[in-house]
Order: structure tokens, then sequence, then C-alpha cells
């Protein structure tokens, strides 16, 4: 669909309803500020796609499992928040499902008013995150310089 | 093995470099798929980085050169953190990620404009940014650290976008749609120790 107008919210789509977004390997940061510290995705990754389409998720109840919205994304890691914390952001959720991948749906709203992309970065937690290598790493690399 | 080489050469106005610019499609696609292969980017040794969009390449299968007129961003005979040449080095590299159906290209003036504003954030004192290449084609620069989130949204035509969020004293958040040399110095006032 072209755009968020055509969208409306599913209420069969209910508040405690996993909501999974793919998260590019690079859109992960270390959060020395939250309790306790925590990797956890940047704020880019809960923006609009860059062609105007509403953000791409998928409903974790309906995913018989996370390989499957991995296939093709190498890399990638899988964050979560729940349908009611994207509604309390004022975003609508709609099935928007795609050729093999019936649980797609989208987040519709405005992701940058009042800052709802970085709270949805800070709400999510991981179902596929980065390894503790990879967050070493990536500690060591801000160490070092 | 260890992988080869990637030298960010300064620009030159001379006919090698010229003809190296000429050399075409299938010499790009060659040097990003070095970058994608694990190549290690390296300053030359007058620590002079220069970027642009369109890669030329040049030399042996174990050394490659860029050579652009597009950005140079001098990181030599200052003052800056550590952390300035590396983060110069990343965001080099972002300009050689491929764009995919979710991801545009990020684009020589998001990156010159994050150089510029590592260079002025960069004193000693402030720690080391994450640095993100953002899905419009864009970098995000963030902290979150000593008790502040700082975001600088760098849009593709190089605009910039502040946020600073004070999680210990929430009237001190604030944000600004520029980088103001005085929007910087609050900047790292905040984040140096």
């Amino acid at each position: 669909m072209a755009n968020g107008d055509a969208y409306q919210d599913d209420p069969t789509i209910l508040n405690n309803d996993p909501l999974w977004r793919r998260i590019p390997d690079d859109h992960w940061i270390y959060d020395e500020n939250a309790v306790p510290p925590r990797a956890r995705p940047s704020s880019d990754a809960f923006r609009d796609d860059p062609d105007g389409e509403p953000m791409s998720v998928f409903l974790g109840r309906e995913t018989a499992n996370v390989e499957e919205i991995l296939v093709d994304h190498d890399n990638y890691k899988v964050a979560s928040v729940s349908a009611g914390f994207a509604r309390q952001l004022e975003q609508a959720i709609a099935r928007d499902p795609l050729d093999g991948l019936p649980s797609h749906a989208v987040v519709v709203g405005n992701k940058r008013k009042s800052g709802r992309d970085k709270k949805f970065a800070k709400a999510a937690v991981w179902v596929v995150g980065p390894t503790d290598a990879e967050i070493r790493a990536e500690i060591q690399a801000k160490l070092g310089g | 093995m260890a992988a080869p080489a990637l030298l960010i050469d300064r620009p030159t106005t001379n006919s090698s470099s010229r003809r190296a610019l000429e050399i075409g499609i299938e010499r790009e696609r060659r040097i990003k798929t070095a970058i994608s292969h694990g190549v290690e980017l390296q300053p030359p040794s007058d620590n002079r980085f220069v970027v642009r969009d369109m890669f030329a390449f040049s030399g042996t299968a174990n050394r490659f050169v860029l050579m652009t007129p597009a950005v140079d961003v001098a990181t030599e005979g200052d003052a800056s953190a550590e952390w300035v040449k590396s983060s110069a080095q990343r965001l080099t590299a972002f300009l050689a990620l491929e764009p995919r159906a979710d991801r545009r290209r990020v684009t020589a003036r998001a990156v010159k404009q994050a150089f510029r504003l590592l260079k002025s954030l960069g004193s000693p004192g402030v720690p080391a940014p994450a640095l993100i290449p953002t899905l419009r084609g864009g970098v995000q620069v963030e902290w979150h650290t000593r008790g502040v989130d700082v975001e600088i949204d760098i849009d593709p035509y190089g605009r910039v976008a502040v946020d600073v969020e004070d999680l210990r004293d929430e009237t001190a958040s604030w944000s600004s749609a520029d980088a103001t040399p005085h929007t910087l110095r609050k900047i790292r006032g905040r984040l140096t120790v």
C-alpha cells in the first residue's frame, strides 16, 4: 500500500502481542545509560521506510519461528515491542501479509514526533540480539577510540 | 592472511588521478567488494581523508587507492580525541554500503557533514560516539553515556537535527534544528568528563 493513511488499527492484534522488527546489523548501539547498561537498537531502526511506507513488523504470535523472517537478511537482529506500547505512542497496527510471510504487519503513525522512535528503541527487547562477542567488540571499539 | 590495506588518498588534479577517476563502474564494484570482504581502511601518512560517492580505483590487488575531490577532512595537527580518526574511517566505509530495498546509499554530503561535526565535537575528554548509517542515506551520531542521550541526525542533504535528553535533569534537555558553534559547545560541555 502506498501510504499510511489507508491503514486502520486492527483490534484483533492484542495489546500484549509482540511486534517483531528486523534490525540491520549496524543499527544497534551500547546504551551505558540503561539500567543495567545494554545493547539496544538505534532510534533509526524504528522509523518509517525510506520510500514512505510505514514501519514493517511481524506479528510474533503468528510467526512460526523467527528464522523465517530472516531469510535473505543475513546478520540482521530482531527486536520486539508490544502492540500496546506502539498504541501508547499513537501508532496504528495493521496486517499487511506478504507472499510467504503472512504475519507481516505495519506500524502506522508519525515516528519522529516527541521522540517516539527513541522510545521504541529503548523499550525494545531482543528476540535475536547481538552476541556477547559483538557487544564486547562494540565496547572495545569505543574504549579504543 | 591479513586483509589488504585500503589507502584513502588526498585529491590531486594531475593526469594520472584523472585517469584513475575514469576507470569506471567495474573497478568501483571491485573496491566496494574489497571493502565488503573486510579490507582494512587506513589513512595515508599525512592523515587526510578523502571521500566521494563514486569511488575510483587504482593500484595492485593488495593495495587500493581512492581518489576524489569531493570531501577532504584533515585530522592532523589539532587536539582531537583519538576516536576522531577511527570515526572518519568508519564514515568512509559507509559510502561503500550497498543500497537495499530498506536502505538508501549514504550520501557524501551526509558523511562530509558528519566529519565536520565530529571534528568539532571530538575534543579530549569527549567519549567516542556510535555511528549509524541511516536507512534514508544519512548518518546518525549518538552518545548514550554520562547520564545524557545525544542524537545528531544528519539527513542525506547534510541537514542536522540535534536532540539532547538529560536523564538526570529533564529541564536540561533540549533540541535544535541546526548545529551552530554554540550548539556544539553545549554538547561538548555536557559530554566532557
